[in-house]
Protein backbone atom coordinates (compact mmCIF):
# COMPACT_ATOMS: atom_id res chain seq x y z
CA UNK A 1 0.00 0.00 0.00
CA UNK A 2 2.72 2.37 1.37
CA UNK A 3 4.73 1.29 -2.25
CA UNK A 4 2.31 1.44 -4.25
CA UNK A 5 1.23 5.38 -2.90
CA UNK A 6 5.37 6.13 -3.47
CA UNK A 7 5.24 4.59 -6.95
CA UNK A 8 2.00 6.68 -7.51
CA UNK A 9 3.75 9.62 -6.63
CA UNK A 10 6.52 9.21 -8.32
CA UNK A 11 5.18 8.25 -11.84
CA UNK A 12 3.30 11.80 -10.76
CA UNK A 13 6.12 13.96 -10.80
CA UNK A 14 7.93 11.91 -13.85
CA UNK A 15 4.89 12.98 -15.44
CA UNK A 16 5.18 16.48 -14.48
CA UNK A 17 8.21 16.87 -15.39
CA UNK A 18 7.83 15.95 -18.58
CA UNK A 19 5.26 18.45 -19.17
CA UNK A 20 6.88 21.08 -17.65
CA UNK A 21 10.10 20.05 -20.14
CA UNK A 22 7.27 20.17 -23.08
CA UNK A 23 6.26 23.38 -22.33
CA UNK A 24 9.66 24.78 -21.41
CA UNK A 25 10.98 23.37 -24.80
CA UNK A 26 7.96 25.38 -26.87
CA UNK A 27 8.91 28.32 -24.91
CA UNK A 28 12.22 28.12 -25.84
CA UNK A 29 11.39 28.07 -29.26
CA UNK A 30 9.28 30.67 -29.33
CA UNK A 31 12.01 32.76 -27.77
CA UNK A 32 14.38 32.06 -30.13
CA UNK A 33 11.83 32.88 -33.17
CA UNK A 34 10.78 36.29 -31.06
CA UNK A 35 14.47 37.10 -30.54
CA UNK A 36 16.00 36.15 -34.57
CA UNK A 37 13.56 38.31 -35.67
CA UNK A 38 13.31 41.32 -33.57
CA UNK A 39 16.52 43.05 -35.63
CA UNK A 40 13.47 43.00 -38.63
CA UNK A 41 10.64 43.72 -36.14
CA UNK A 42 12.40 46.43 -34.80
CA UNK A 43 14.08 48.72 -38.14
CA UNK A 44 10.32 48.05 -40.41
CA UNK A 45 7.47 47.05 -37.55
CA UNK A 46 4.53 45.37 -39.29
CA UNK A 47 5.84 46.71 -42.46
CA UNK A 48 6.97 43.14 -43.98
CA UNK A 49 3.52 41.76 -43.09
CA UNK A 50 2.02 44.49 -45.36
CA UNK A 51 4.13 44.86 -48.25
CA UNK A 52 5.37 42.60 -51.04
CA UNK A 53 8.47 43.50 -52.06
CA UNK A 54 11.80 40.43 -52.30
CA UNK A 55 14.37 42.96 -53.11
CA UNK A 56 17.31 41.06 -50.95
CA UNK A 57 20.13 43.68 -52.70
CA UNK A 58 18.51 46.89 -51.33
CA UNK A 59 17.64 44.73 -47.83
CA UNK A 60 13.68 45.33 -48.31
CA UNK A 61 11.83 42.44 -47.02
CA UNK A 62 7.93 42.63 -47.44
CA UNK A 63 6.51 39.13 -47.51
CA UNK A 64 2.85 39.68 -47.45
CA UNK A 65 3.40 37.52 -50.66
CA UNK A 66 4.09 34.54 -48.65
CA UNK A 67 1.64 35.36 -45.83
CA UNK A 68 -1.09 35.81 -48.07
CA UNK A 69 0.40 32.20 -50.23
CA UNK A 70 0.13 30.05 -47.09
CA UNK A 71 -3.43 31.56 -45.79
CA UNK A 72 -5.09 31.18 -49.29
CA UNK A 73 -3.61 27.36 -49.94
CA UNK A 74 -3.90 26.10 -46.72
CA UNK A 75 -7.50 27.60 -46.50
CA UNK A 76 -8.44 26.11 -49.82
CA UNK A 77 -6.52 22.96 -48.45
CA UNK A 78 -9.21 22.95 -45.44
CA UNK A 79 -12.17 23.06 -47.54
CA UNK A 80 -11.54 20.44 -49.45
CA UNK A 81 -10.29 18.30 -47.24
CA UNK A 82 -13.82 19.09 -45.22
CA UNK A 83 -14.97 17.62 -48.21
CA UNK A 84 -12.29 14.61 -48.72
CA UNK A 85 -12.18 13.50 -45.52
CA UNK A 86 -15.97 13.46 -43.88
CA UNK A 87 -16.41 11.75 -47.36
CA UNK A 88 -14.09 9.06 -47.10
CA UNK A 89 -14.98 8.81 -43.33
CA UNK A 90 -18.50 8.11 -44.09
CA UNK A 91 -17.84 6.04 -46.53
CA UNK A 92 -16.15 3.91 -44.23
CA UNK A 93 -18.31 3.84 -41.38
CA UNK A 94 -21.61 3.49 -43.12
CA UNK A 95 -20.99 1.32 -46.34
CA UNK A 96 -17.36 -0.38 -46.12
CA UNK A 97 -18.20 -3.80 -44.97
CA UNK A 98 -16.65 -4.82 -41.97
CA UNK A 99 -14.56 -7.68 -42.99
CA UNK A 100 -12.89 -5.03 -45.81
CA UNK A 101 -12.37 -2.23 -43.20
CA UNK A 102 -9.28 -3.20 -41.98
CA UNK A 103 -7.66 -3.36 -45.69
CA UNK A 104 -9.13 0.34 -46.06
CA UNK A 105 -7.78 1.41 -42.68
CA UNK A 106 -4.46 0.31 -43.95
CA UNK A 107 -4.13 1.79 -46.91
CA UNK A 108 -5.14 5.07 -45.35
CA UNK A 109 -2.66 4.69 -42.64
CA UNK A 110 0.15 4.52 -45.20
CA UNK A 111 -0.86 7.54 -46.82
CA UNK A 112 -0.70 9.26 -43.95
CA UNK A 113 3.02 8.01 -43.03
CA UNK A 114 4.25 8.37 -46.71
CA UNK A 115 6.91 10.94 -46.78
CA UNK A 116 5.81 14.65 -47.73
CA UNK A 117 8.71 15.00 -50.29
CA UNK A 118 6.80 11.63 -52.17
CA UNK A 119 4.32 13.97 -52.67
CA UNK A 120 5.78 16.59 -53.83
CA UNK A 121 7.41 14.66 -56.64
CA UNK A 122 4.43 13.25 -57.78
CA UNK A 123 2.40 16.72 -56.84
CA UNK A 124 5.07 18.10 -59.46
CA UNK A 125 5.92 14.94 -61.63
CA UNK A 126 1.48 14.18 -62.16
CA UNK A 127 -0.87 16.30 -60.63
CA UNK A 128 0.63 20.03 -61.79
CA UNK A 129 0.59 18.96 -65.51
CA UNK A 130 -2.42 17.56 -64.86
CA UNK A 131 -4.22 20.24 -63.35
CA UNK A 132 -2.53 22.70 -66.02
CA UNK A 133 -3.70 20.54 -69.37
CA UNK A 134 -7.47 19.75 -67.48
CA UNK A 135 -8.70 22.60 -65.23
CA UNK A 136 -5.85 25.89 -65.79
CA UNK A 137 -5.57 26.00 -69.14
CA UNK A 138 -9.07 25.55 -70.23
CA UNK A 139 -10.18 27.73 -67.40
CA UNK A 140 -7.69 30.26 -68.60
CA UNK A 141 -9.05 30.12 -72.11
CA UNK A 142 -12.37 30.75 -71.22
CA UNK A 143 -11.19 34.14 -70.21
CA UNK A 144 -10.73 33.84 -66.00
CA UNK A 145 -7.14 34.14 -66.37
CA UNK A 146 -7.68 37.71 -65.52
CA UNK A 147 -9.20 36.51 -62.33
CA UNK A 148 -7.45 33.13 -61.30
CA UNK A 149 -4.13 34.32 -63.08
CA UNK A 150 -1.72 32.36 -65.57
CA UNK A 151 -0.33 28.53 -65.00
CA UNK A 152 3.20 28.26 -65.86
CA UNK A 153 4.54 25.65 -67.82
CA UNK A 154 4.92 23.50 -65.41
CA UNK A 155 1.42 23.77 -63.33
CA UNK A 156 3.47 24.98 -60.40
CA UNK A 157 0.63 26.38 -58.54
CA UNK A 158 -0.70 27.84 -55.65
CA UNK A 159 -3.74 25.84 -56.74
CA UNK A 160 -1.33 22.68 -57.25
CA UNK A 161 0.25 23.10 -53.87
CA UNK A 162 -3.67 23.43 -52.30
CA UNK A 163 -4.94 20.46 -53.45
CA UNK A 164 -1.61 18.56 -52.86
CA UNK A 165 -2.15 19.96 -49.63
CA UNK A 166 -5.35 18.83 -49.16
CA UNK A 167 -4.67 15.40 -50.13
CA UNK A 168 -1.92 15.18 -47.39
CA UNK A 169 -3.99 15.85 -44.84
CA UNK A 170 -7.24 14.09 -45.88
CA UNK A 171 -5.81 10.89 -43.88
CA UNK A 172 -5.21 12.66 -40.79
CA UNK A 173 -8.29 14.04 -40.50
CA UNK A 174 -10.50 11.67 -42.03
CA UNK A 175 -8.81 8.84 -39.33
CA UNK A 176 -10.19 11.39 -36.37
CA UNK A 177 -13.73 11.58 -38.17
CA UNK A 178 -14.04 7.59 -38.68
CA UNK A 179 -13.39 6.40 -35.23
CA UNK A 180 -15.69 9.08 -33.93
CA UNK A 181 -18.32 8.09 -36.67
CA UNK A 182 -17.45 4.69 -35.34
CA UNK A 183 -18.30 5.88 -31.56
CA UNK A 184 -22.01 6.98 -32.15
CA UNK A 185 -23.62 4.73 -29.92
CA UNK A 186 -25.59 2.21 -31.33
CA UNK A 187 -28.94 3.25 -29.37
CA UNK A 188 -29.05 6.76 -30.86
CA UNK A 189 -28.14 5.18 -34.18
CA UNK A 190 -31.40 2.74 -33.60
CA UNK A 191 -33.46 5.77 -32.30
CA UNK A 192 -32.58 7.38 -35.74
CA UNK A 193 -33.29 4.74 -37.83
CA UNK A 194 -36.62 3.60 -35.62
CA UNK A 195 -37.75 7.28 -36.64
CA UNK A 196 -37.89 5.97 -40.35
CA UNK A 197 -35.12 7.88 -41.44
CA UNK A 198 -33.00 6.56 -44.11
CA UNK A 199 -29.46 5.74 -44.31
CA UNK A 200 -28.25 9.84 -46.06
CA UNK A 201 -30.45 11.21 -43.24
CA UNK A 202 -29.09 9.21 -40.36
CA UNK A 203 -25.50 10.15 -41.41
CA UNK A 204 -26.34 13.66 -41.90
CA UNK A 205 -27.48 13.84 -38.23
CA UNK A 206 -24.87 11.90 -36.70
CA UNK A 207 -22.47 14.44 -38.54
CA UNK A 208 -24.14 17.14 -36.49
CA UNK A 209 -24.10 14.91 -33.30
CA UNK A 210 -19.74 14.74 -34.22
CA UNK A 211 -19.10 18.32 -35.03
CA UNK A 212 -16.49 18.78 -32.36
CA UNK A 213 -14.77 16.27 -33.21
CA UNK A 214 -15.00 17.72 -37.44
CA UNK A 215 -13.34 20.84 -36.14
CA UNK A 216 -10.88 19.21 -34.23
CA UNK A 217 -10.26 17.32 -37.62
CA UNK A 218 -10.13 20.48 -38.98
CA UNK A 219 -7.83 22.44 -36.91
CA UNK A 220 -5.43 19.64 -37.36
CA UNK A 221 -5.44 19.71 -40.92
CA UNK A 222 -4.89 23.36 -41.00
CA UNK A 223 -2.12 23.25 -39.13
CA UNK A 224 -0.68 20.30 -41.02
CA UNK A 225 -1.43 22.69 -44.28
CA UNK A 226 0.40 25.94 -42.74
CA UNK A 227 3.27 24.08 -41.80
CA UNK A 228 3.81 21.61 -44.55
CA UNK A 229 7.34 22.48 -46.40
CA UNK A 230 9.24 20.09 -48.25
CA UNK A 231 5.90 18.98 -50.62
CA UNK A 232 4.84 22.79 -51.11
CA UNK A 233 8.40 24.08 -51.92
CA UNK A 234 8.49 21.69 -54.69
CA UNK A 235 4.98 22.52 -56.30
CA UNK A 236 4.00 26.06 -55.71
CA UNK A 237 6.34 27.64 -58.12
CA UNK A 238 8.39 29.71 -55.78
CA UNK A 239 7.95 33.35 -57.10
CA UNK A 240 7.01 36.25 -55.64
CA UNK A 241 3.27 36.70 -56.40
CA UNK A 242 2.06 39.57 -55.22
CA UNK A 243 -1.72 38.68 -56.52
CA UNK A 244 -1.50 35.42 -54.38
CA UNK A 245 -5.44 34.73 -54.31
CA UNK A 246 -4.86 34.29 -58.33
CA UNK A 247 -4.39 30.85 -57.36
CA UNK A 248 -3.86 29.45 -60.98
CA UNK A 249 -0.32 31.69 -60.78
CA UNK A 250 2.79 30.27 -59.03
CA UNK A 251 3.47 31.76 -55.93
CA UNK A 252 5.03 31.09 -52.54
CA UNK A 253 3.88 30.02 -48.80
CA UNK A 254 5.90 31.44 -45.92
CA UNK A 255 7.42 27.74 -45.25
CA UNK A 256 7.85 27.40 -48.94
CA UNK A 257 10.04 31.36 -48.85
CA UNK A 258 11.88 30.28 -45.85
CA UNK A 259 13.03 26.96 -47.80
CA UNK A 260 14.15 28.38 -50.61
CA UNK A 261 15.60 31.69 -48.91
CA UNK A 262 17.62 30.88 -46.02
CA UNK A 263 20.48 29.27 -47.82
CA UNK A 264 21.07 32.78 -49.27
CA UNK A 265 20.32 34.60 -46.19
CA UNK A 266 24.05 34.31 -44.69
CA UNK A 267 24.55 36.88 -47.73
CA UNK A 268 22.04 39.69 -46.33
CA UNK A 269 22.09 41.29 -43.04
CA UNK A 270 17.95 41.34 -42.76
CA UNK A 271 17.20 38.31 -44.87
CA UNK A 272 17.58 35.94 -41.61
CA UNK A 273 15.56 38.38 -39.34
CA UNK A 274 12.69 38.66 -42.13
CA UNK A 275 12.85 34.73 -42.44
CA UNK A 276 12.25 34.28 -38.42
CA UNK A 277 9.96 37.00 -38.63
CA UNK A 278 7.78 35.31 -41.16
CA UNK A 279 8.16 32.00 -39.00
CA UNK A 280 6.68 33.66 -36.15
CA UNK A 281 3.36 35.00 -37.69
CA UNK A 282 3.24 31.41 -39.26
CA UNK A 283 3.54 29.84 -35.60
CA UNK A 284 0.93 32.33 -34.22
CA UNK A 285 -1.36 32.18 -37.26
CA UNK A 286 -1.36 28.09 -36.40
CA UNK A 287 -1.65 28.82 -33.04
CA UNK A 288 -4.55 31.16 -33.50
CA UNK A 289 -6.34 29.03 -35.61
CA UNK A 290 -5.98 25.64 -33.82
CA UNK A 291 -7.50 27.83 -31.00
CA UNK A 292 -10.53 29.28 -32.13
CA UNK A 293 -11.73 25.97 -33.77
CA UNK A 294 -10.82 24.04 -30.74
CA UNK A 295 -13.06 26.93 -28.50
CA UNK A 296 -16.24 26.88 -31.21
CA UNK A 297 -15.85 23.20 -30.51
CA UNK A 298 -16.12 23.24 -27.46
CA UNK A 299 -18.46 25.90 -26.87
CA UNK A 300 -21.25 24.44 -29.14
CA UNK B 1 -56.01 -12.41 -41.24
CA UNK B 2 -57.05 -8.96 -39.68
CA UNK B 3 -54.32 -8.62 -37.20
CA UNK B 4 -51.92 -5.28 -36.30
CA UNK B 5 -49.13 -8.05 -36.60
CA UNK B 6 -49.13 -11.28 -37.80
CA UNK B 7 -45.75 -13.52 -37.58
CA UNK B 8 -46.07 -16.84 -39.65
CA UNK B 9 -42.90 -19.61 -39.03
CA UNK B 10 -40.20 -17.04 -38.30
CA UNK B 11 -36.54 -18.11 -38.31
CA UNK B 12 -33.90 -15.84 -37.30
CA UNK B 13 -30.39 -16.63 -37.33
CA UNK B 14 -27.92 -13.96 -35.93
CA UNK B 15 -24.36 -14.83 -37.11
CA UNK B 16 -24.53 -18.15 -37.53
CA UNK B 17 -26.87 -19.03 -34.26
CA UNK B 18 -30.47 -19.71 -34.22
CA UNK B 19 -32.93 -17.15 -32.20
CA UNK B 20 -35.90 -17.42 -33.47
CA UNK B 21 -37.18 -20.89 -33.95
CA UNK B 22 -40.43 -21.04 -35.77
CA UNK B 23 -42.21 -18.13 -33.93
CA UNK B 24 -46.20 -17.71 -35.07
CA UNK B 25 -47.82 -14.51 -33.92
CA UNK B 26 -51.26 -12.77 -34.29
CA UNK B 27 -51.41 -9.59 -32.55
CA UNK B 28 -55.09 -7.92 -32.90
CA UNK B 29 -55.24 -4.27 -32.71
CA UNK B 30 -55.85 -1.75 -30.23
CA UNK B 31 -54.76 -3.84 -27.31
CA UNK B 32 -51.65 -3.94 -24.69
CA UNK B 33 -49.79 -7.14 -25.97
CA UNK B 34 -47.34 -8.44 -23.82
CA UNK B 35 -44.25 -10.92 -24.68
CA UNK B 36 -42.79 -11.99 -21.41
CA UNK B 37 -40.05 -14.44 -21.08
CA UNK B 38 -36.49 -15.02 -19.40
CA UNK B 39 -33.45 -13.35 -20.79
CA UNK B 40 -32.09 -15.00 -24.14
CA UNK B 41 -35.37 -16.16 -25.06
CA UNK B 42 -35.47 -13.96 -27.80
CA UNK B 43 -37.81 -11.04 -27.38
CA UNK B 44 -36.19 -8.26 -28.25
CA UNK B 45 -34.76 -9.77 -31.70
CA UNK B 46 -38.44 -10.90 -32.07
CA UNK B 47 -39.35 -7.22 -31.56
CA UNK B 48 -36.28 -5.77 -33.61
CA UNK B 49 -37.56 -8.38 -36.07
CA UNK B 50 -40.89 -6.51 -37.03
CA UNK B 51 -39.66 -3.37 -37.85
CA UNK B 52 -36.41 -4.31 -39.50
CA UNK B 53 -34.43 -2.54 -37.21
CA UNK B 54 -32.73 -5.56 -36.70
CA UNK B 55 -31.20 -5.17 -40.62
CA UNK B 56 -28.49 -2.90 -39.02
CA UNK B 57 -26.89 -5.98 -37.38
CA UNK B 58 -24.20 -8.22 -39.09
CA UNK B 59 -24.60 -11.33 -40.30
CA UNK B 60 -28.33 -11.80 -39.42
CA UNK B 61 -30.84 -14.11 -41.52
CA UNK B 62 -34.88 -13.80 -41.28
CA UNK B 63 -37.13 -16.69 -42.93
CA UNK B 64 -40.55 -16.97 -42.40
CA UNK B 65 -43.65 -13.95 -42.75
CA UNK B 66 -44.14 -11.16 -40.85
CA UNK B 67 -46.93 -8.59 -41.72
CA UNK B 68 -47.51 -5.59 -40.28
CA UNK B 69 -50.71 -3.58 -40.74
CA UNK B 70 -51.79 -5.34 -44.32
CA UNK B 71 -47.37 -4.31 -45.00
CA UNK B 72 -44.97 -7.46 -46.41
CA UNK B 73 -42.14 -6.83 -43.96
CA UNK B 74 -39.68 -8.21 -45.41
CA UNK B 75 -40.74 -8.65 -49.39
CA UNK B 76 -38.54 -7.49 -51.28
CA UNK B 77 -40.09 -4.59 -52.43
CA UNK B 78 -40.96 -3.13 -49.19
CA UNK B 79 -38.73 -0.08 -48.53
CA UNK B 80 -37.22 -0.76 -44.08
CA UNK B 81 -37.67 3.26 -43.83
CA UNK B 82 -41.42 3.12 -44.77
CA UNK B 83 -42.09 -0.31 -42.22
CA UNK B 84 -40.72 1.89 -39.69
CA UNK B 85 -42.85 5.11 -39.94
CA UNK B 86 -45.66 3.02 -39.58
CA UNK B 87 -43.96 0.83 -36.38
CA UNK B 88 -43.24 2.79 -33.35
CA UNK B 89 -39.92 1.96 -31.12
CA UNK B 90 -39.13 2.57 -27.50
CA UNK B 91 -35.60 0.72 -26.11
CA UNK B 92 -34.93 -0.44 -23.35
CA UNK B 93 -32.45 2.32 -22.41
CA UNK B 94 -33.70 5.61 -22.65
CA UNK B 95 -32.36 7.63 -25.94
CA UNK B 96 -33.21 10.92 -26.90
CA UNK B 97 -30.66 12.42 -29.46
CA UNK B 98 -28.25 13.78 -26.52
CA UNK B 99 -27.19 16.75 -28.38
CA UNK B 100 -31.02 17.57 -29.44
CA UNK B 101 -33.12 19.69 -27.70
CA UNK B 102 -36.75 18.49 -26.13
CA UNK B 103 -39.11 20.06 -28.65
CA UNK B 104 -36.37 18.54 -31.52
CA UNK B 105 -36.38 15.36 -30.60
CA UNK B 106 -39.71 15.33 -30.90
CA UNK B 107 -40.02 17.33 -34.10
CA UNK B 108 -37.34 15.20 -35.94
CA UNK B 109 -39.22 12.21 -36.44
CA UNK B 110 -42.06 13.92 -38.15
CA UNK B 111 -40.28 17.31 -39.70
CA UNK B 112 -37.68 14.71 -41.85
CA UNK B 113 -39.72 12.73 -43.14
CA UNK B 114 -42.34 15.77 -44.16
CA UNK B 115 -45.53 14.74 -42.11
CA UNK B 116 -46.21 18.28 -41.31
CA UNK B 117 -46.52 21.16 -43.97
CA UNK B 118 -45.89 24.10 -41.39
CA UNK B 119 -43.99 25.43 -38.36
CA UNK B 120 -47.28 26.01 -36.41
CA UNK B 121 -48.54 22.15 -37.68
CA UNK B 122 -45.14 20.71 -36.25
CA UNK B 123 -45.54 22.96 -32.75
CA UNK B 124 -49.14 21.36 -32.65
CA UNK B 125 -47.76 18.20 -33.50
CA UNK B 126 -45.49 17.93 -30.56
CA UNK B 127 -47.38 19.49 -27.98
CA UNK B 128 -50.02 17.06 -29.20
CA UNK B 129 -47.03 13.87 -28.97
CA UNK B 130 -45.66 15.32 -25.17
CA UNK B 131 -49.04 15.72 -23.94
CA UNK B 132 -49.91 12.01 -25.14
CA UNK B 133 -46.37 11.26 -22.71
CA UNK B 134 -47.72 13.24 -20.00
CA UNK B 135 -44.69 15.33 -20.58
CA UNK B 136 -45.61 18.45 -21.42
CA UNK B 137 -46.70 20.12 -18.22
CA UNK B 138 -43.01 19.80 -17.22
CA UNK B 139 -41.45 20.37 -20.30
CA UNK B 140 -43.65 23.24 -21.61
CA UNK B 141 -41.25 26.53 -20.63
CA UNK B 142 -37.91 24.48 -21.30
CA UNK B 143 -38.82 23.02 -24.64
CA UNK B 144 -35.33 24.79 -25.88
CA UNK B 145 -33.24 22.40 -23.35
CA UNK B 146 -31.39 19.84 -23.88
CA UNK B 147 -33.04 16.26 -23.79
CA UNK B 148 -30.21 14.82 -21.54
CA UNK B 149 -31.11 17.38 -19.05
CA UNK B 150 -34.39 15.18 -18.34
CA UNK B 151 -34.42 12.53 -15.66
CA UNK B 152 -34.59 9.28 -16.81
CA UNK B 153 -38.31 8.49 -16.30
CA UNK B 154 -39.08 11.93 -18.11
CA UNK B 155 -36.01 10.89 -21.22
CA UNK B 156 -38.41 7.53 -21.40
CA UNK B 157 -41.16 9.48 -21.78
CA UNK B 158 -39.72 11.96 -24.57
CA UNK B 159 -38.50 8.88 -26.69
CA UNK B 160 -42.67 7.34 -26.14
CA UNK B 161 -43.45 11.22 -27.14
CA UNK B 162 -40.98 11.19 -30.11
CA UNK B 163 -42.34 7.64 -31.25
CA UNK B 164 -46.09 9.13 -30.80
CA UNK B 165 -45.29 12.33 -33.16
CA UNK B 166 -44.92 9.56 -36.16
CA UNK B 167 -48.29 8.86 -35.61
CA UNK B 168 -47.58 5.52 -35.91
CA UNK B 169 -50.23 2.22 -36.49
CA UNK B 170 -47.68 0.12 -33.90
CA UNK B 171 -45.76 0.90 -30.88
CA UNK B 172 -43.28 -1.37 -29.80
CA UNK B 173 -41.39 -0.90 -26.24
CA UNK B 174 -38.36 -3.10 -25.27
CA UNK B 175 -38.34 -3.07 -21.54
CA UNK B 176 -39.02 0.36 -21.42
CA UNK B 177 -38.79 0.48 -17.43
CA UNK B 178 -35.89 -1.33 -17.15
CA UNK B 179 -33.81 1.11 -16.10
CA UNK B 180 -36.41 3.21 -14.53
CA UNK B 181 -37.44 3.72 -10.43
CA UNK B 182 -40.70 2.61 -9.09
CA UNK B 183 -42.25 5.51 -9.32
CA UNK B 184 -41.62 6.22 -13.01
CA UNK B 185 -42.00 2.56 -13.62
CA UNK B 186 -45.91 3.14 -12.15
CA UNK B 187 -46.02 6.34 -14.60
CA UNK B 188 -44.75 4.52 -17.66
CA UNK B 189 -47.49 1.68 -16.70
CA UNK B 190 -50.06 3.75 -16.54
CA UNK B 191 -49.21 5.72 -19.86
CA UNK B 192 -49.18 2.22 -21.72
CA UNK B 193 -52.75 1.29 -20.96
CA UNK B 194 -54.16 4.76 -21.88
CA UNK B 195 -52.13 4.32 -25.36
CA UNK B 196 -53.95 1.35 -26.24
CA UNK B 197 -56.91 3.46 -27.53
CA UNK B 198 -54.25 5.07 -30.57
CA UNK B 199 -52.01 2.30 -31.25
CA UNK B 200 -51.17 -1.31 -30.96
CA UNK B 201 -48.94 -1.69 -28.16
CA UNK B 202 -46.28 -4.74 -27.76
CA UNK B 203 -44.58 -4.43 -24.65
CA UNK B 204 -41.82 -6.92 -24.68
CA UNK B 205 -40.90 -7.43 -20.94
CA UNK B 206 -38.75 -10.05 -18.32
CA UNK B 207 -41.21 -8.76 -15.58
CA UNK B 208 -44.31 -11.32 -15.65
CA UNK B 209 -45.78 -9.29 -12.89
CA UNK B 210 -45.50 -5.65 -15.56
CA UNK B 211 -47.43 -7.68 -18.08
CA UNK B 212 -49.99 -8.76 -15.49
CA UNK B 213 -50.67 -5.09 -14.77
CA UNK B 214 -50.69 -3.61 -18.29
CA UNK B 215 -51.05 -6.22 -20.61
CA UNK B 216 -54.81 -7.70 -22.98
CA UNK B 217 -52.69 -10.59 -23.91
CA UNK B 218 -49.43 -12.32 -23.35
CA UNK B 219 -47.17 -13.99 -25.29
CA UNK B 220 -44.70 -16.43 -23.00
CA UNK B 221 -41.08 -16.92 -24.93
CA UNK B 222 -38.45 -19.69 -24.22
CA UNK B 223 -35.41 -20.47 -25.99
CA UNK B 224 -36.48 -18.72 -29.45
CA UNK B 225 -40.22 -19.79 -29.20
CA UNK B 226 -43.48 -18.87 -28.31
CA UNK B 227 -45.22 -21.72 -26.03
CA UNK B 228 -47.98 -20.19 -25.06
CA UNK B 229 -50.45 -17.12 -25.80
CA UNK B 230 -53.75 -15.75 -24.56
CA UNK B 231 -55.41 -13.34 -22.62
CA UNK B 232 -53.95 -12.29 -19.65
CA UNK B 233 -56.44 -13.48 -17.45
CA UNK B 234 -56.40 -17.25 -18.76
CA UNK B 235 -52.49 -17.35 -18.89
CA UNK B 236 -52.38 -16.31 -15.54
CA UNK B 237 -54.73 -18.51 -13.76
CA UNK B 238 -54.32 -21.25 -15.68
CA UNK B 239 -51.49 -21.60 -17.55
CA UNK B 240 -51.38 -24.35 -19.98
CA UNK B 241 -47.59 -24.90 -20.13
CA UNK B 242 -45.50 -25.86 -17.25
CA UNK B 243 -42.68 -23.70 -17.51
CA UNK B 244 -45.01 -20.58 -17.89
CA UNK B 245 -46.10 -21.59 -14.40
CA UNK B 246 -43.21 -21.91 -13.26
CA UNK B 247 -42.11 -18.28 -14.82
CA UNK B 248 -45.15 -16.20 -13.91
CA UNK B 249 -44.56 -17.63 -10.05
CA UNK B 250 -41.02 -16.61 -9.85
CA UNK B 251 -39.43 -19.85 -9.81
CA UNK B 252 -36.73 -18.94 -12.72
CA UNK B 253 -36.37 -16.03 -14.97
Amino acid sequence: MRASTKRTADLFALNSLFNAVLILSVALVVAVLLLESLPMIYRDGIGPLVTSVWNPAREEYGFLFALGGTLVTASLALLLSLALSVGSAVMYAEFVPPSLRPVVRNLMDLAASMPSVIYGLWGLRVLSPFLRNHLMEPLSALGLSGILGTPSPAGTSLLSASILLAIMVTPFASAIIRERLLAVPQHVREALYSLGLTKPEVVLIELRYIRRSVLTAMAVSFSRAVGETAAVAMVVGNTVNPNFFRVFSPGYTISSLIADQYPNAEAYYYMAPALFYAALVMFAIGLAVNLALLRYGETR
Amino acid sequence: MDYAVYVKDLWVSIGGREILKGVNLEVPRNVVFAVMGPSGSGKSTLLRTLNRILDLYEGVSVRGRVVVEGIDVYDSRTDPPAVRRLVGMVFQMPNPIPNLSIYDNVALGPKINKLVRSRKELDELVRWALEKAYLWNEVEDRLDAPASKLSGGQQQRLCIARALAMKPRVLMMDEPTSNLDAVATAEIEKLIIELKRDVTVILVTHNSFQASRVADHVAFMYDGQILEVGPTGRVFTRPAHKLTERYITGKFG
